[in-house]
């Protein structure tokens, strides 16, 4: 009987160390992973995340919490050193791939289109200012506000190199919403917007951009952004040189890895180190779920800020904009062009918003860079003052 | 001259103490001032966070001006030429 109880305890033990708040997370774990699996909502970083929330709430016996260190969460944490804490490695490799993905043209054929990812990053500023009024610490507030990039690396790189506190919910907030964005979206749009505007038509005019301009649009933008916001020099920098490769015409194995294999390597090992910071005693607080809510509201505001600037622009234009595309300019790429095509198509089946909505979605994936190296030098002076 | 023994050797010790109770007494304060809760309202952080926002939209807006005066030019400078264009 002794020698059953003794097995027992050796076996089950462990069952004694559990807490609440571990399962709590567990549970959220799970959710994670449902969601990527039965909704698809950005798989390939809410299921590693799910996965990791739940190995990094196992319980440890206290006696043994020394040798943890050593083992699954020590793995995480060195990962989470070298891979994001040390020098952003991650985000900034993942970004590579980005750039190799995405083709410029729709906006190099219509530059003015930019002014839309300008304006499309309000939220983030708007977002700014509202977390500091939550009581946030300024550099956790920069690091809240940077959700409404809309972009995950670049939410990774400026709430780690602000070092704030709220890092996984902040990363958590951001690719949940960038998933949302199907949902999120399409209210906001209809409500700042009239039938009349969601049917103008727009006329896409197809010019050819030269093979010039498109190996050169990389460099132009890398030395603009590094001159004028030093902090994004790297995120601008690894994102137009996967471009570069894309668009240089040489490189096309090179341009196919960084598109495939690279990224995909990156974000399994991104998702997983994420989760290294969903530990139950710093995750579980009220200010995760204000977090929450802030994100959503950058979101809101950036959506709002793009359509706003296109009904500005209708003022003082002959050709009409639809404001709708406006809406596009959060860099959540391709998801936000895909929802205001498809809204376009459901007023009017012949209006083809498609070519634009990229083009403003492209150009908001550099505002939203643009913005996190501002938001880097602005909060960096204001706290070295 | 005993006693004047035991408190020249004890003092440095007392000392000691008393210095490592500071310390821990600070330690203590200093945990308890995180532990604070924090005010979930403060306006007044407003006053840093607002002209950070003005700055911040405004450079987006200048950077961006300049991104799409480049691309203009360059798409002027190496696009197809309009004449050869109006001739085919």
């Amino acid at each position: 009987m002794g020698f059953i109880t003794g097995i027992a305890t050796d076996i089950f033990g462990n069952l004694q160390f559990i807490d609440p708040k571990q399962v709590i997370m567990w549970i959220i774990g799970g959710l994670l992973i449902f969601l990527a699996i039965k909704k698809e909502m950005e798989p390939t970083l809410l299921l590693p995340m799910g996965f990791g929330a739940i190995l990094v709430n196992l319980p440890i016996p206290p006696v043994a919490e020394g040798e943890a260190a050593t083992g699954v969460r020590g793995v995480i944490d060195f990962l989470f050193e070298i891979g994001i804490d040390s020098h952003e490695l991650f985000p900034l490799i993942l970004f590579i791939g980005i750039g190799a993905m995405i083709d410029f043209e729709p906006v190099l054929t219509n530059p003015k289109l930019m002014i839309f990812g300008a304006a499309a990053q309000f939220g983030i500023f708007f977002t700014l200012c509202l977390s500091s009024v939550f009581g946030f610490e300024l550099k956790d507030a920069a690091s809240i506000a940077i959700i409404g990039a809309a972009d995950g690396p670049t939410s990774i790189f400026v709430a780690n190199m602000l070092n704030s506190n709220y890092t996984a919910a902040i990363m958590v907030a951001a690719y949940s919403y960038m998933a949302l964005v199907p949902i999120v979206q399409p209210p906001i749009i209809k409500l700042c917007t009239t039938k009349k505007e969601r049917l103008i038509r727009m006329n896409y005019t197809g010019k050819k951009v030269s093979k010039l301009t498109k190996i050169l649009f990389p460099i132009v933008v890398t030395i603009i952004v590094g001159m004028v916001a030093p902090d994004a020099t790297a995120l601008i920098g690894f994102l137009m040189f996967g471009n570069l490769i894309r668009e240089c015409g040489v490189l096309n194995s090179l341009s196919e890895t960084a598109q495939n294999v690279l990224a995909n390597l990156i974000t399994i090992f991104l998702g997983f180190t994420i989760a290294s910071k969903m530990v139950a005693e710093d995750f579980l607080k009220l200010d995760t779920i204000l977090i929450m809510i802030l994100g959503l509201v950058a979101f809101i505001v950036d959506t709002f800020g793009g359509i706003m600037i296109a009904k500005i622009m209708n003022l003082f234009s002959k050709n009409k904009i639809n404001p709708m595309i406006g809406a596009a300019g959060i860099s959540a790429f391709p998801m936000s062009a895909r929802v205001v095509h498809k809204m376009g198509l459901a007023e009017d089946n012949q209006n083809f918003l498609l070519m634009h909505s990229i083009g403003v979605n492209v150009s908001g994936q550099v505002a939203s860079v643009i913005a996190g190296g501002l938001i880097l030098t602005l909060v960096g002076g204001a706290l070295a003052q | 001259m005993e006693t004047t023994t035991i408190m020249e050797t004890t003092a440095p010790v007392a000392e000691e103490i008393v210095l490592l109770a500071e310390d821990a007494v600070a330690e203590v304060e200093a945990i308890s001032e995180v532990a604070e809760t924090r005010d979930y309202w403060t306006p007044e952080g407003l006053k840093e966070s607002a002209p950070i926002m003005g700055k911040g939209m405004l450079g987006i807006f200048i950077v961006m001006g300049i991104v799409i005066g480049c691309v203009s030019l360059l798409n002027n400078v190496s696009g197809p030429k309009k004449k050869k264009e109006k001739k085919q």
